[in-house]
């Protein structure tokens, strides 16, 4: 069961911001869910409630587990489920490929073992097998910072499928590339999505590639959201009321799939 | 993970190895072995134990768990452990080198056996790092065993004078051996030069606590013999220098050997006790609050007191002159620098990959292990290198409020107002610490 349920869920950060204000949502097993909305709505913090990142209260309900009022194990079981996928990639640039990846089996294997870099043959294997599914298998033993950006969101990606999660979390994973290599990526999350039936929730900037490869949109104001239906309902006068303004081409990544 | 694209074998790029993956075992190995020695009578029973024990340590890291292999390291223990003990033995009836090669030679039984099981798990792996184990483990051991001839130690051993070198004997054949076949072990083409630079600082680190008396057991200072020897092999240079009231003889060569010898134990324990607390006193790395404070008060206190403080109460705990109370301030001094330097290098790390790590469910130590540490690996053993260099110049000054060393030669020959020896201990002083500077510096450059 990897149903992620939110009840009532809000977020205050320390300081007292409310990033996210009661939210009720309910995103089914397998669903590939497109979030969208202003530069401080609150897209990173609903993500990051899911595994435990923000200080949530309410109710996060992940599978049959509870994010709010877990304890430390317990939300690190939770974690174990859920790949992130993040924008600025966050690799251990002097790592190698192989290293990073095998950073997405630390919860599965025993510890002492993992932090001697000891890794059981099975776990190398989950390893290269996803690094084989984002296609960049050959450059498995060299240092992450050696990469191109894409080549490194791919890594970013691997280490999530290491981890062989329920569900996947992607926060901006293309913001920091180019057109064409963002299409790639996305598609990528989108075949991932399809062939192991990873629940896939991703955050995006541009409305475009939201409604390219969007199925669920929700768009997010101010901590609330503002909208929660299929994409393909989803016209230019929903996008300005998320948005609040009208649509720039700031918005938008251009370059349509190849 | 299941129902993915059948594995492409020809893409694949192979493994390159790695030291690590044997060192665990490596070093309960030599624990064992030396544990063997300082219980005494080595046999093929402790062989056996031994040999299970390895074995079991090759189980719980799930290396191997097929009963053959423990067989195989059952018995090559027994046997190994057989060889070796017989060659000992023939120290009642005259000591040679070939008996140093016999000993040696029942390590290398056990290091061949080691080697078979692990190459037999590694999958990658060519038969070469067996025969390398084999040959490292022996090799190790027969350095260890010919040096003692060559000091006359298996003499006395046989003579029945001094029963705790045996047991030194033991400790160093199995840290030796268990440190070259680690090197050996290793990823032999890629890794060799900084895998021997490891081995070697270790070997030289040990050496060293042993001379400082820097050990719970008193078996080590039997070791000091070794600068005896190197007195009598420096006497033209330095006879000038020497104060022949003092026994035993401390002359310019001991000195500075013992100011070496305090600042490279000062710095070894002082890093590696200051890695940890510059982890947990920097937040995004600390496992709590509570640990966050602790450890970065206790930093910030040793980081005030200063070093001659440190000499003069270790001197006062310790006796007065000896170089132990050296190593123990080095060891305070080298924390707190090695913590100052740490945290600040912790403080300004990436915190993007300990997010991810933490994210996929890795514990604080994890993330500390695999998303922080590798960050400043460099940093950390440029520091180590800078260190060692601080604690060469501060051991000088110590040496005068009695913790050892050239600083203790320099302010008896003060007393004895012989100002002309004096101004060449502090020539000598300056030679050296410009020598270990420029070293140091050449390294470090090299790293970064
Ligand atoms: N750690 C934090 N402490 C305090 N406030 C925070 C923290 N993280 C985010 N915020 C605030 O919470 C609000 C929502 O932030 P969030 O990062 O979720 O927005 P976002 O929709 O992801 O924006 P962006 O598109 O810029 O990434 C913002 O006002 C932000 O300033
Ligand atoms: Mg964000």
């Amino acid at each position: 069961m990897s149903r992620i349920v939110f009840t009532n869920a809000s977020v205050t950060y320390p300081g007292g911001l409310v990033a996210l204000k009661e939210v009720d949502l309910t995103i089914e097993e397998g669903e590939f869910v497109v979030v969208v909305g202003l530069s401080g709505a609150g897209k990173s913090t609903l993500l990051r409630s899911v595994n435990g990142l923000v200080p949530v209260t309410g109710s996060v309900r992940v599978g049959d587990r509870e994010v709010v009022g877990a304890s430390n194990r317990e939300i690190r079981e939770i974690r174990s489920d859920v790949g992130m996928i993040f924008q600025t990639f966050n690799l251990v640039n002097r790592s190698t490929v192989m290293s990073n990846v095998l950073m997405g089996r630390l919860s599965k294997v025993s510890r002492w073992r993992s932090m001697l870099g000891v890794w059981p043959a099975h776990d190398k294997e989950i390893a290269l097998q996803s690094l084989e599914r984002v296609g960049i298998v050959e450059k498995t033993y060299i240092r992450a910072s050696d990469l191109s950006g894409g080549q490194q969101q791919r890594v970013g990606i691997a280490r999530a499928l290491a981890q062989e999660p329920k569900i996947i979390l992607a926060d901006e994973p293309v913001a920091s590339l180019d057109p064409v290599t963002s299409h790639i990526v996305m598609r990528d999350l989108k075949r991932i999505n399809r062939d192991l039936g990873i629940t896939t929730i991703i955050n995006l900037h541009f409305l475009d590639l939201a409604r390219q490869y969007g199925e669920r949109l929700i768009g997010l104001r101010d901590g609330e959201v503002a909208f929660d239906g299929s994409i393909s309902n989803v016209d230019d006068d929903i996008f300005r009321d998320i948005y609040g303004r009208a649509i720039t081409p700031d918005d938008l990544v251009g370059e349509a799939a190849l | 993970m299941t129902a993915l694209a059948e594995p492409d074998l020809e893409v694949r790029p192979p493994e390159p190895r790695r030291s690590r993956d044997f060192v665990g075992p490596v070093v309960v190995f030599t624990i064992l072995l030396g544990f063997a020695g300082i219980s005494g009578p080595a046999g093929p029973v402790w062989g056996a134990i031994v040999g299970a024990l390895v074995f079991g340590l090759f189980w719980w890291i799930r290396l191997t768990r097929s009963i053959a292999d423990a067989v195989v390291l059952v018995i090559g223990g027994a046997v190994g452990y057989s060889l070796f003990n017989l060659a000992l033995a023939a120290r009642d009836t005259g000591v040679t080198t070939a008996v140093g090669a016999q000993a040696a030679l029942g390590v290398a039984v056990f290091g061949l056996a080691a080697g078979w099981v692990m190459y037999r798990n590694s999958p990658g792996l060519t038969p070469i790092p067996i025969l390398l184990s084999g040959a490292a483990y022996g090799g190790g051991a027969y350095v260890v065993l010919l040096t003692a001839v060559a000091l006359g130690l298996l003499d006395k051993i046989r003579d029945g004078e001094q029963q705790e070198l045996t047991v030194a004997l033991f400790v160093a054949v199995s840290i030796a051996s268990g440190v070259i076949g680690a090197t050996a072990n290793i990823s032999f083409w890629s890794k060799l030069p900084s895998s021997f630079a490891v081995g070697f600082t270790f070997i030289i680190s040990v050496l060293a606590w042993n001379e400082i008396g820097f050990s719970i057991v008193e078996v080590f200072t039997q070791m000091s013999r070794i600068t005896e020897i190197l007195d009598d092999f420096l006497p033209p240079d330095f006879v000038w220098i020497k104060s022949p009231g003092q026994p035993p003889t401390f002359n310019m060569g001991k000195a500075l050997l013992e100011t070496f010898q305090i600042a490279i134990v000062g710095a070894t324990i002082g890093c590696t006790l200051a890695a940890p607390l510059s982890f947990y006193a920097s937040r995004p790395t600390s496992p709590n609050r509570a640990v966050y404070w602790l450890a970065k008060s206790f930093l910030n206190v040793i980081r005030t007191i200063p070093d001659l403080f440190w000499a003069v109460l270790f001197a006062t705990a310790v006796g007065f002159g000896k170089p132990f109370a050296g190593a123990l301030a080095m060891i305070m001094f080298s924390t707190a620098i090695m913590g100052k330097l740490l945290s600040e290098t912790v403080d300004a790390i990436n915190l993007g990959p300990l997010e991810a790590a933490r994210a996929a469910g890795a514990t604080n130590n994890q993330t500390i292990m695999k998303a922080a540490f590798p960050q400043i690996a460099p940093n950390f053993v440029a520091y180590a290198l800078y260190v060692f260099e601080l604690n060469i110049r501060a051991s000088v000054v110590i040496g005068f409020v009695g913790a050892g060393g050239i600083g203790r030669l320099l302010d008896e020959r003060r007393q004895f107002f012989q100002w002309d020896q004096v101004m060449a201990i502090v020539i000598v002083i300056f030679t050296a610490v410009i020598v270990i500077e420029a070293i140091s510096i050449y390294v470090r450059r090299k790293l970064v």
